[in-house]
């Protein structure tokens, strides 16, 4: 249960801009309502940096997905690239020769890149609970905050392929009345796939508000 | 186990055996207001019956279609005699059908629901839950407005009606069709009593001496909020440009054609002309006697010169709102007020108000919220480089009930939402939106045509947007829940 809680600033865990900006406090947020060029004094009373510094979460909280799922991803990148180098490899060689080997670079860097690729976004994901809410951050390229309230929750989906129980793994997908908020975590332990869905169960009902 | 038998052969066989183990038939309450009609046969056990007419207005859809269809085929060597096998036919078989749907089709009403089986061959029991109830409307077709009928339609969460513009199409799974007007209107205010017990916002304040009508055979008391004057309405049709694309485009079409002679420029410009109707007299008709009223039991929507549509949403049920103004109403001041209700309700408030009309209307829904008094901060000048033209419109603030965006060059919408209604809050930074430092902020809402977001703001200042939207969402629905 403990290895779950993977601490936040380990060196795996090389936090990202958007992540920098939200465990920062009230002296960064301070001049950004103020900076449109139109917004007076009074622009936006309710989420004054005071209040809103409050309500960020603190950096300790965020939990960032088991290293089983990096590992699942990878395996699936093998299975689809080791394939795809070797029959590039035997169609050049068989059509042009020597030079046209060079080509099998093009599906090797590929997967190198898909490779590092699937380690940075891995890392990029990560959920937090609150006392009233779930967080959800993740993106590298296209960078997404996903807050969504357990008063708000309709049901918690965990779902478990073949291959995904093989690496212990388990998809938690929660969904509220809205068809927009797309709040996934693609990856836990079951055990804490199993914690979280009964914890947000459990807290939903405690704050379950009618539509 | 004898005991136990004999229980229930006493129980079956003498109405006097009085064995408290064992009920004898259970005969749930039926309401006095239901009871009285007694129209409706099969009252014994609870269940009641559709209106018997409904066969006749289910069925003549099918003997049109087939009589179309079978009519082409026959087109060349038609006689008197074909028509006439042909309808022999098709007469008593599309009456038998109509008279078993009708036949197994009953309902029922209990005290946290409505129970609905339908189905000749293939049994369906559907239970509304009184309490997830997010509107009631009530739907006449012009040619059931004719013989007095209706259709009584309840709308649910999470099963959102895929096209509301088709006549009266939709989700008819939950819709009891059809039923007299009379039955449908007081059935009606007997679910919205059920629905409006379980508030999450009361919408405005009526006098409590008002919900003794509630039980009446009629309507319950209410409130005009607002209502379309049909002059304004025709300016309003007569000032979007879809009208005059259709006639200008028809006649485009249709003129060349006309002078050299031939006849099929004519008949192209035919769709030009079915647009041009559908934009034109139809939203006239469905928008004409438009009236939005307030009573105990909710919101209410009156519609539609031939066709009625009378639509009741139960207070607090009012997801989100926003106010669009196109180019040319401007001027005028005129805006559309839209808005979402689960489950599919009706999407328009008001096809036409005045801009200071829709904001006391959002007012009256919304108590204690003044949408012109919002104050709105626009994005950073940076956002200039991905918002050129339009960089001036976006704005967004809060207060502490609702929080206000703004977006549209051309049709600008101002979109509202109550802080206790927000289903969950993104932030979005795209890699070009990221290159400026700024995000998107999204607030979601249930389906329909209000989509709430404020784009291109600053990072810092969006992520204290979402994380004092959370603040004030995490308020307003303890607010909602005290209610």
């Amino acid at each position: 249960m403990a290895d779950a809680l993977l601490p936040g600033p380990g060196p795996d865990t090389v936090p990202d801009a958007l992540l920098d900006s939200m465990s920062q406090t009230a002296p960064g947020a301070d001049t950004a309502l103020d900076s449109g060029p139109d917004s007076g004094p009074d622009a936006l009373p309710n989420s004054r940096p005071d209040g809103a510094a409050d309500c960020a979460p603190d950096p300790a909280l965020w939990r960032i997905l088991p290293p089983g799922l990096r590992r699942l991803r990878r395996t699936l990148l093998l299975l689809v690239a080791v394939p795809a180098v070797a029959i590039t490899a035997l169609v050049s060689v068989a059509l042009g020769g020597w030079p046209w080997v060079l080509l099998t670079a093009v599906p090797i860097s590929a997967a190198g890149w898909a490779w590092l690729a699937i380690g940075r976004i891995w890392r990029a994901w990560r959920y937090a609970e609150r006392q009233d809410d779930l967080l959800i951050s993740r993106g590298v390229l296209v960078r997404r905050l996903v807050v969504v309230p357990y008063g708000r929750m309709q049901l918690v989906d965990v779902t478990a392929g073949p291959l995904a129980r093989r690496f212990g793994i388990a998809r938690v997908q929660l969904h509220t009345a809205a068809a927009t908020s797309d709040a996934l975590i693609p990856g836990l332990r079951p055990q804490e796939a199993a914690r979280l869905r009964d914890a947000l169960t459990e807290r939903g009902e405690a704050r379950s508000a009618g539509l | 186990m004898t005991t136990a038998r004999d229980a229930t052969a006493r129980a079956a066989t003498g109405p006097a055996a009085t064995g408290p183990a064992v009920q004898p038939r259970p005969v749930p309450p039926a309401p006095s207001s239901l009871a009285s009609s007694a129209a409706q046969p099969g009252a014994s056990d609870g269940y009641h019956r559709l209106h018997p007419l409904t066969p006749f207005l289910r069925g003549w859809v099918i003997v049109v279609a087939f009589a179309a269809t079978v009519g082409r085929n026959f087109a060349e060597d038609v006689t008197a005699r074909a028509i006439g096998l042909t309808m022999i036919f098709l007469v008593p078989a599309a009456g038998t059908y109509g008279y078993c749907a009708w036949r197994f089709t009953r309902y029922r009403i209990d005290r946290d629901g409505l129970r609905l089986d339908t189905g000749l061959l293939m049994r369906r029991t559907r239970y509304v839950r009184l309490d997830r109830l997010q509107s009631v409307d009530i739907v006449q077709p012009l040619l059931a407005r004719m013989v007095g009928l209706a259709i009584l339609r309840l709308d649910l969460a999470g099963r959102e009606r895929k096209e509301r513009a088709d006549s009266d199409g939709g989700d008819s799974a939950s819709d009891l069709r059809y039923l007299s007007i009379g039955h449908a209107q007081r059935l009606r205010a007997q679910l919205l009593v059920g629905a409006a017990g379980h508030p999450t916002v009361t919408v405005g304040s009526i006098g409590a001496a008002a919900r003794i009508g509630v039980d009446g055979p009629a309507d319950s008391p209410r409130r005009l909020l607002a209502e379309v004057p049909p002059r304004r309405l025709v300016a309003a049709i007569a000032l979007s440009p879809a009208p005059w694309l259709a006639i200008f485009g028809a006649a485009a079409i249709a003129v060349p054609s006309l002078l050299t002679g031939t006849r099929a420029g004519v008949l192209g410009a035919i769709p030009l002309l079915g647009w041009l109707w559908h934009r034109t007299i139809r939203v006239f008709a469905v928008g004409y006697p438009y009236m939005v009223s307030e009573s105990v039991s909710g919101l209410r929507i009156d519609s539609g010169l031939l066709e009625r549509a009378h639509a009741t949403i139960p207070p607090g049920r009012v997801q989100a709102i926003s106010i669009s103004e196109p180019l040319l109403w401007r001027p005028l001041r005129w805006v559309t007020i839209r808005m979402n209700v689960a489950g599919g309700g009706p999407s328009i408030l008001l096809p036409v108000a005045r801009r200071d009309e829709a904001v006391a209307l959002i007012g009256a829904l919304l108590p204690g919220v003044d949408v012109a008094a919002v104050h709105l901060a626009r994005p950073p000048r940076r956002a200039l480089a991905l918002a050129p033209v339009h960089w001036w419109v976006q704005a967004c603030g809060a207060d502490e009930r609702v929080f206000v965006a703004r977006h549209g060059l051309l049709r600008r919408h101002t979109d509202v939402i109550a802080h206790g209604k927000v289903q969950s809050i993104r932030l979005v930074a795209n890699p070009l939106v990221g290159l400026l430092g700024l995000a998107d902020v999204h607030l979601d809402t249930t389906g329909g045509p209000v989509r709430v977001r404020s784009g291109l703001r600053d990072r810092q200042e969006a992520l204290s947007l979402v994380w004092g939207q959370a603040e004030r969402s995490r308020l307003g629905r303890r607010r909602a829940g005290n209610n």
